[in-house]
């Protein structure tokens, strides 16, 4: 490996701090081995390019070298994507940080910067993404898109891919604008959000970004049981009435974290905060103090459920003062009328003055003797609460665990573990494996914002196999050396070809599976005749449809195809991150049924001429909105009176 | 052993964003989890014979780190660093060395001791040798008074670069 050519192309380092610092990302698994001495596979060297024809100098050299690289944003991945190889250069990205100015509402900014930097230098002027990851301070712009990243308020506002309008990729075969940057053509745009540094290395983005709210509106509640919890939250997002923040801890959740009061100090856990203040002063005591509970999971996960009664759903809105006046008062009145106790404002208050706090929680478990991770997924309603009870069993066999519900849409919700067990990678695999298959019978998808990795590469090579022919094309296509962070995307998996989706609508969440060559009258009709209307209307089949929607509204929520001869299924998921998402983005011809959202045809609407800002249509046609649930009297009045 | 390096060294690098050595350099080795985890892997044994000040060298002991985050970790004396300066009275540095003071820090150094780093009077980390030379040139017009910077670049650069910089 001739790093002293590699040098005269780009800033590097060969030392061992800047090595060693690099060697694992937040993958937790690396974190149990650090806590056991072990540092992780050292890069032979890290580079920081500062320009976009740096990084193409860079992976030129490691194409002629045969040298992998592993594109480096902040390293705040959890799955292991951009850990470092002992074979391999890692090209640190956050010497591309340069900021533009804001037009039309979009800002330009280099991959490298960190996203709290962006919020801060938009807020001057201002704006803001509103994308929101609890790993604002400490993940980058382009690792957000490489890694299909989702923020607190994806609800009213979309994932980090449905704000990225346009990027400029650098590949060892040169340089690819997408979306709004592709001069014409194959737009491989979709193919690069979720690549995980594979593909390309994503070097500079046009992201969507809209006025700081106006106004706010935060308030918890408390549900009897987890179920009605979920059913509230389901009617609210299918109501039109699009909250920012919808977040619902389940009974351990909010019992543990003390989710239901604004002050933590007060009620029966005083003394479990008394024993443990005497253990943290006590050196000895400290190290092994979490080894017995974490040692007996299924025993003290039964203790806290059976002292957990209650959850607590946080709900909140924001944006132009009028709009966001009706939003909330409606969603207040929904939720109290499907059972919800109101606790006031406190509780999302609180949540949102310390949302991009909870990362402190986990670093002290590793130092206490165990672990401590995280997983995400996400399923249709209909099949949430499935997701739930299965992947929860499946964790609660290795380790203690609690929920919480967010990133809801109008088809389906994210469901968010946080587990923690004994310190050892055995017990730690087992509970991933366990999970992981757990998530996948119950037909969720094994990543909704965390991405892939070398964690759920199997897994979501699985939920992804039909596609691998297609990746492995273009990735020789690109990559004909193979250097782009190799081997941890679409891996050889052995999985079935899967059975055809069955033609129908799931009523729960709104969705039907349509054939995507029928004809629009006859599949408008047979709709029609269910109950239902499209809720993008279509002129022709669905197969050709060019229908573009808002960022935070999704076109196709699942998709079968044939590809080479075998069957892909990507399934019904709101908001995938296991790997690329092509459900808009196969040919014409493969496709077979389309899964789409749908709307109750007997359900009034009201025809509107004009949009005030912030007020969202349930339907666009072709002379106008249409507004629909409990807010759209007052909001057509509001749009009437703009 | 101190709990707090671990709880830095396992922390998910919540602090790296206040940082001005590592947003200036855009260097992973000069965030608190880098180094607090490499000084314990090397107390540990796991990285054979090394220099621990080595890994620990790009610390400027000026407590970005410590105001941010929610433990309130002193990570710059658990690093085996200078201890920050204090908020409220701030000493003159030692002669020869630059106390660092980021911007927004609450500081306010006495008139004899207040100096701008320079950045503004031509340095630009592009021109590296040039850079160089307005970066050291401000080292030794700085050297015993503290140095009031809005993001640290010029003295970051220079610290990436291999200069010693002992704070005050």
């Amino acid at each position: 490996m001739d790093l002293a050519s590699l040098g005269r192309r780009v800033s590097l380092s060969d030392g061992l701090p800047a090595r060693l610092a690099v060697a694992r990302d937040l993958w937790p698994r690396q974190t149990l081995r650090l806590a056991h001495g072990d540092p992780g596979p050292l890069p032979a060297a890290v580079c920081w390019p500062e320009s976009e024809e740096e990084v193409a100098a860079v992976l030129a050299w490691a194409s002629g070298e045969g040298v992998p690289v592993v594109p480096w944003g902040a390293g705040s991945g959890v799955c292991g994507a951009a850990a470092g190889r002992a074979d391999a250069v890692t090209m640190d990205l956050k010497r591309l940080r340069r900021i533009g100015a804001v037009r039309d509402a979009r800002v330009r900014v280099e991959a490298g910067v960190l996203g709290q930097h962006l919020e801060d230098a938009l807020a001057l002027e201002g704006w803001a993404t509103r994308h929101s990851p609890s790993s604002i301070w400490c993940s980058t712009v382009g690792g957000w898109a490489a890694s299909r990243s989702a923020g607190q308020f994806s609800s009213r506002y979309g994932t980090f891919p449905d704000m990225v309008e346009a990027m400029r990729v650098v590949t060892p075969k040169g340089v690819v604008s997408t979306g709004a940057w592709s001069e014409g053509g194959e737009d491989l745009h979709p193919w690069f959000l979720g690549s995980e540094g594979s593909l390309g290395v994503i070097t500079e983005l046009s992201v969507r970004v809209v006025p700081i709210p106006e106004a706010r509106w935060l308030r918890g509640y408390r549900f009897a049981t987890t179920e009605g919890a979920l059913e509230a939250m389901r009617s609210l997002m299918q109501a039109e009435l699009h909250p920012a923040v919808l977040r619902l801890y389940d009974p351990v959740d909010t019992r543990l974290a003390g989710k239901g009061t604004a002050t933590r100090d007060a009620g029966h856990g005083a003394w479990l905060r008394a024993l443990t203040d005497r253990v943290e002063r006590t050196p000895a005591l400290r190290r092994h103090a979490l080894s017995l509970p974490l040692a007996l999971p299924r025993l003290v996960n039964g203790i806290v459920r059976s002292m957990a009664s209650g959850c607590v759903l946080i709900a909140g809105w924001e944006g132009p003062a009028d709009v966001n006046r009706v939003l909330a008062e409606a969603g207040h009145e929904l939720l109290l009328g499907a059972g919800g106790a109101d606790l006031g404002p406190d509780p999302g208050v609180h949540w949102y003055e310390h949302r991009h706090e909870v990362s402190y929680k986990l670093a002290p478990v590793f130092s206490h003797g165990g672990f401590a991770d995280t997983m995400e997924v996400a399923a249709p309603w209909s099949r949430l609460a499935d997701l739930y009870a299965g992947v929860r069993e499946a964790l609660a066999r290795h380790a203690v665990v609690m929920a919480h519900f967010s990133h809801a849409y109008q088809e389906g919700c994210s469901i968010y573990f946080t587990f923690a067990g004994r310190g050892e990678e055995a017990v730690y695999d087992a509970a991933w494996a366990d999970a992981l298959a757990a998530a996948a019978a119950a037909g969720g998808t094994v990543a909704h914002h965390h991405g892939v990795g070398q964690l759920k590469m199997a897994a979501a090579g699985k939920e992804l196999a039909a596609l691998r022919p297609l990746y492995l094309a273009l990735k020789r296509r690109l990559d004909p050396a193979g250097i782009l962070n190799p081997g941890r995307l679409f891996p050889e998996v052995d999985t079935p070809e899967p059975p055809a989706p069955a033609l129908g609508v799931d009523a729960v969440s709104r969705l039907a599976t349509l054939d995507a060559h029928a004809p629009a009258e006859v599949r408008d009709r047979e709709l029609a005749a269910a109950g239902w209307v499209l809720r993008h209307p279509t002129p022709g089949p669905l197969a050709a449809s060019t229908v573009v929607v808002e960022p935070w509204d999704t076109a196709v929520v699942g998709v079968s195809a044939r590809i080479e001869g075998r069957r892909l299924n990507l399934p019904p998921v709101p908001r995938s991150a296991a790997g690329p998402d092509l459900r808009r983005a196969l040919p014409q011809g493969a496709l077979e049924t389309l899964t789409v959202p749908v709307l109750p045809a007997a359900e009034a609407g009201v025809k509107v001429t004009s949009l005030a800002p912030g007020v969202r249509p349930a339907r666009v046609l072709a002379d106008g909105w249409e507004l629909r649930g409990p807010a759209a009297s007052a909001l057509a009045e509001v749009c009437r009176a703009g | 052993m101190p709990v707090e390096l671990e709880v830095c060294a396992y922390c998910p690098r919540l602090c790296r964003h206040v940082c001005p050595v590592a947003v200036a350099t855009g260097d992973e080795a000069a965030t608190p989890t880098a180094m607090s985890a490499g000084l314990l892997l090397a107390r540990a044994g796991a990285l054979g014979e090394v220099d621990a000040t080595e890994l620990t060298r790009l610390c400027l002991s000026c407590g970005a780190c410590t105001d941010h985050c929610k433990h309130h970790v002193p990570v710059a004396l658990q690093l085996g660093r200078p201890a920050p300066p204090r908020r409220d009275a701030p000493a003159a540095a030692p002669p020869g060395a630059i106390r660092f003071v980021p911007c927004g820090s609450g500081v306010e150094p006495a008139p004899h001791q207040l100096a701008c780093c320079g950045r503004n009077e031509g340095f630009d980390e592009r021109e590296p040798e040039a850079a160089r030379r307005v970066a050291e040139e401000n080292v030794r017009r700085l050297a015993g008074r503290a140095a009031v910077c809005s993001d640290g670049l010029c003295t970051a650069w220079l610290v990436a670069h291999g200069a010693r910089m002992e704070v005050g």
